[in-house]
C-alpha cells in the first residue's frame, strides 16, 4: 500500500510500509544517489562479505525492534509479543521480499557499526548504547550506503508495531499482549 | 470461442449495475473481473495485517504498479496510487459508503469557471443534463439501501453522542449540517439475504460480514447472478479490446489468471468498459488504433480534492467519546455553497463539504500515525507512552474535506514507456498536479475544519493533510461530451466513433463534484444501461 497522506483506498491502511519502503531496497531501483549494490548484505564499504542470511541478521533485527518497542515500566514490548517469530514469518512472505532485503542490509550495517565503534556487536551493547546508535540512524547522522537509515528504522518500527498489535495468527502479539496494553480490546473479528 | 450478448469489464460501481440491468432485459451478460471473489465468511475477518497492509485489495507495487509524477520533467515512480480495488465488487466492497447526491452546479464547472475568470483549466459543462442522471438517484438509493436520507425509507444509523455536539457547533458557526447518507442497511432485507448493520468496531477498509453495506457484490451482482443471465469470471484480466470493423468492437482478449494465464478471445455484441478512470483509460490505450478518439483518452484526469484535519477529544472532559456508535455521521456544507462574503474574500463560488468521523480504529495504523505525527519519528518508551495514552485516554476525530478539483493540461493518464506489469503490458502513468484554484478550496476547507473541531472541544487540532487527493474517487479520463475534439464518449456512453463500446465508470464524469461521487457513478451507469436496452429494443425486428 502507498503512504496514506490523503484519504486513500484504505482509511486504516499502512503508513510506514508504503510503496516507497516496499521498493526502496530493490537492487534494480536504488535510492536516488545510492550506488547499486551487488547483494543484500554488501554495499561498497570495502569489507563486504557477501550475502548474509536472515538467520545471520535476525539477532540484530530483533535487538533493534526490542529497543523500538521496549519492555519497560509501562508494560511488555515486542519481546513478550514474540518479535523473533513474527519477523521470521513476516519476512518469509514473498510480498515482503524488498523489505527483507532492506532490513538485512540495514542490520549488517548496524552490527558492523557497533563493532567498529564499541568493539562489540550491536546485540551485546547496553540499552543506552543501542539507543544512541538508533538515534543517529533516525537523525540521519550516519550515511550508510545502499539504504536510507531513517527508512530502515521506520520499516522496523512498522514491523514491530505489527508484531505488537497485529492479529496473533501471524506469530506476534502473543497472548494478545499488545491488545491488552492498549485497553484489552480483541480487534480480530474472527475472535470477537 | 465463447460469445455473449454483452461483456462488462469491471465489477464495481460502474459495471455491476449495467450487468444487472442488461440481464434483466434478457441479455446474456459476462462480467470480467481481474480480482478474486471473497465470501461473507471471509469478511468476518478483521486481520489488519492481511486486509489492510498486504495488497489484499490492490495489486502489488512489485508486480502491477502504476507510476506517478508531478509533472513531465519529473521521473515517474512506481506507486499503488490510482488502483481502486481489484476484487469482485470493486471499491464498493470496503467503501465508507458516503452516498451524497451531486448538485446541478457540479455539472456546470466550465461555465462557472468562465464566469469567475479562472484560467488554465480544461473543465467543461457536462454534456449530459444533470436531471438525466439525478432521476436515477432514488432508484439507486432504494436498490442499494441507503440509510439516513431525510424522509427516506431506511432509518438512519445509530449515531455517536458527539453528533449532538457537531450540531451545536454547526449552528454556532452558521454552517449547514446534515446526516450523512450511507449505503448501509439499518433494517434487514431477507429477499436479498442482507442483514442490518451490526456496528462492528471497524467498518471501512474491510468487507461487510453482514452484507449490510450495499456493495455491488450483495446488490446488483447478486441479483444479476440470481437471474441466471449474469456469468462472472473472476481473475480474468482483459488485455485488449478487439475490433470487428472500423466502428465496432468484436470482443476482448482475456487472460485467465486462475487458469495459468491462458489467453482467449471472447466475443460479444456489446462491450461495456468499467475498470475505473485509470484502468479503463489504460485498456483503451493498450488496444491501439481506433480506441483513442481525438487523442483525448486519459486527459482531464481528476481526483476528488482531499483535506484532513484532526483533533484530540479526551475522555477526562468528554467521557462519552469512548462509547457509542462508531458513526458520528454528520456532513457539513454539503453542496459546497459559500456565503456571499466568503465568495468575495476567497474568489470562489463554491468549495466542498466536510464530514466528521473517528480516526480509523485499526490499531497498527493508529500506532504508526502516532509514531510519525508531526514529521518526526517517535520510538521507544516515548512511543509506548503515547500509544497507551492515545488508546485509553480519548479519541482522535477527523474532519475530512471533499472538494472540487479542476481538470487541466497537467493532469492525465498515459502508458508508461518504461514500466511494464508482470504480464508485460505497459502500466498506467499518472501525471498529476493541482490547479491553483484547488489550493484556495483546500485552504478554506482546512480552516473551516479546524474551527469546527476546536469549537466541538477538540484539543491539539492540526491540519494533517492540507491538500491531497482521494485517489479512489477518480474520473475525467473518458469524459462524455458532444464531440470527439474535447471528449472520449458520447452522452449515451459510447466511445466516439464506435457503435457498441460503452464506458460507465467514473472516467466519463467530466468533473469531480463537491461530494464523493460513487452514487453518481451508479446512477449514470443505470442511465447508460437504460439507453442500451432501448437501443437493443429498437434494433429488434
Amino acid at each position: 500500500m502507498s503512504a496514506f497522506d490523503r484519504r486513500s483506498l484504505l482509511l486504516g491502511g499502512a503508513t510506514l510500509l508504503g510503496g516507497g519502503a516496499l521498493l526502496s531496497s530493490c537492487p534494480k531501483d536504488p535510492e536516488p544517489g545510492a550506488p547499486a549494490t551487488k547483494d543484500a548484505g554488501g554495499g561498497d564499504d570495502g569489507d563486504g562479505d557477501g550475502q548474509m542470511s536472515l538467520d545471520d541478521v535476525m539477532p540484530t533485527l530483533v535487538a533493534v525492534c526490542e529497543r523500538l518497542v521496549p519492555s519497560d515500566d509501562l508494560g511488555p514490548g515486542v519481546k513478550e509479543a514474540g518479535i523473533d517469530t513474527y519477523l521470521r514469518k513476516a519476512l518469509a512472505d514473498p510480498r515482503m521480499k524488498a523489505i527483507k532485503s532492506m532490513t538485512q542490509r540495514g542490520a549488517v550495517w548496524v552490527a558492523r557499526a557497533a563493532k567498529k565503534e564499541h568493539g562489540k556487536w550491536f546485540v551485546e551493547l547496553d540499552d543506552a548504547a543501542k539507543d544512541a546508535l538508533i538515534t543517529r540512524l533516525v537523525k540521519g547522522e550516519v550515511k550508510p550506503k545502499g539504504f536510507t537509515p531513517l527508512a530502515f528504522v521506520r520499516v522496523l518500527l512498522a514491523l514491530s508495531l505489527e508484531a505488537f498489535l497485529g492479529d496473533p495468527r501471524h506469530g506476534g502479539n502473543k497472548d494478545q499482549v499488545g491488545w491488552k496494553f492498549v485497553g484489552g480490546i480483541t480487534w480480530s473479528g474472527r475472535q470477537g | 470461442m465463447a460469445s455473449w450478448d454483452v461483456i462488462v469489464i469491471g465489477s464495481g460501481a460502474g459495471g455491476a449495475p449495467v450487468a444487472e440491468r442488461l440481464a434483466a432485459a434478457g441479455m446474456n451478460v459476462l462480467v470480467l473481473e481481474r480480482g478474486k471473489r471473497f465470501t461473507k465468511a471471509q469478511f468476518e475477518d478483521r486481520d489488519e495485517i492481511e486486509w489492510c497492509r498486504r495488497d489484499r485489495f490492490v495489486p502489488s507495487i512489485l508486480t502491477d504498479p502504476h507510476t506517478r509524477r508531478a509533472d513531465e520533467a519529473a521521473k515517474a515512480m512506481p506507486t499503488t496510487d490510482g488502483w481502486i480495488s481489484s476484487i469482485l465488487g470493486g471499491g464498493t466492497i470496503h467503501m465508507s459508503g458516503f452516498f451524497l447526491r451531486a448538485r446541478p452546479e457540479d455539472t456546470k464547472l466550465g461555465s462557472r469557471l468562465k464566469e469567475q475568470g479562472t484560467t488554465g483549466h480544461s473543465a467543461v459543462d457536462w454534456a449530459v443534463p444533470f436531471d438525466d442522471i439525478a432521476r436515477y438517484y432514488p432508484t439507486v438509493e432504494d436498490e442499494m439501501g441507503v440509510s439516513g436520507i431525510a424522509g427516506g425509507k431506511l432509518a438512519p444509523l445509530a449515531e455517536h453522542p458527539m453528533a449532538n455536539r457537531a450540531e451545536a457547533t454547526a449552528k454556532k458557526l452558521g454552517l449547514p449540517i446534515e446526516r450523512t447518507p450511507r449505503a448501509i442497511l439499518t433494517a434487514a432485507r431477507p429477499d436479498d439475504d442482507r442483514a442490518a448493520c451490526a456496528y462492528r468496531l471497524v467498518c471501512a477498509s474491510y468487507g461487510c460480514p453482514n452484507d449490510a453495506r450495499g456493495s455491488m457484490l450483495v446488490t446488483y451482482l447478486r441479483r444479476g447472478e440470481k437471474s441466471g443471465k449474469v456469468t462472472v469470471w473472476t481473475e480474468a484480466l482483459v488485455t485488449k479490446l478487439e475490433k470487428a470493423g472500423p466502428d465496432r468492437v468484436s470482443g476482448v482478449r482475456v487472460k485467465r489468471l486462475d487458469n495459468g494465464g491462458v489467453e482467449e478471445t471472447v466475443t460479444a455484441g456489446v462491450v461495456v468498459l468499467a475498470c475505473g478512470a485509470i484502468e479503463s483509460a489504460r485498456l483503451l490505450l493498450l488496444s491501439g488504433e481506433g480506441f483513442n478518439p481525438g487523442g483525448n483518452v486519459g486527459k482531464n484526469l481528476w481526483f476528488s480534492l482531499y483535506v484532513d484535519v484532526n483533533a484530540w477529544f479526551p475522555k477526562a472532559t468528554m467521557p462519552e467519546v469512548m462509547t457509542g456508535s462508531p458513526f458520528i455521521h454528520r456532513s457539513l456544507m454539503v453542496g459546497g455553497a459559500l456565503k456571499a462574503d466568503e465568495q468575495k474574500t476567497l474568489g470562489l463560488d463554491r468549495a466542498g463539504m466536510l464530514d466528521l468521523l473517528w480516526q480509523h480504529d485499526n490499531p497498527i495504523h493508529r500506532a504508526e500515525r502516532l509514531a510519525i505525527e508531526g514529521g518526526g519519528t517517535l520510538w521507544g518508551r516515548a512511543l509506548k507512552e503515547r500509544i497507551k495514552q492515545h488508546f485509553t485516554e480519548g479519541r482522535s476525530m477527523l474532519c475530512e474535506g471533499f472538494g472540487e478539483s479542476i481538470p487541466h493540461a497537467g493532469a492525465y493518464v498515459d502508458l508508461d514507456p518504461a514500466t511494464k506489469d508482470q504480464h508485460g503490458l505497459p502500466v498506467a502513468r499518472l501525471t498529476y498536479a493541482h490547479h491553483p484554484r484547488d489550493r484556495k478550496v483546500a485552504e478554506h476547507l482546512a480552516k473551516t475544519g479546524l474551527a469546527i473541531l476546536k469549537d466541538m472541544g477538540g484539543q491539539n487540532a492540526f491540519v494533517r493533510v492540507g491538500i491531497g487527493e482521494t485517489l479512489i474517487l477518480q474520473g475525467g479520463t473518458t469524459r462524455f461530451g458532444d464531440e470527439a475534439k474535447d471528449s472520449v464518449t458520447s452522452p449515451a456512453g459510447l466511445v466516439h466513433g464506435l457503435k457498441n463500446l460503452y464506458v460507465t465508470d467514473g472516467g466519463v464524469l467530466p468533473s469531480s463534484m463537491t461530494a464523493p461521487g460513487t452514487l453518481t457513478i451508479v446512477a449514470n451507469a443505470l442511465r447508460v444501461a437504460a439507453g442500451i436496452v432501448k437501443q437493443a429494443g429498437a434494433a429488434r425486428p
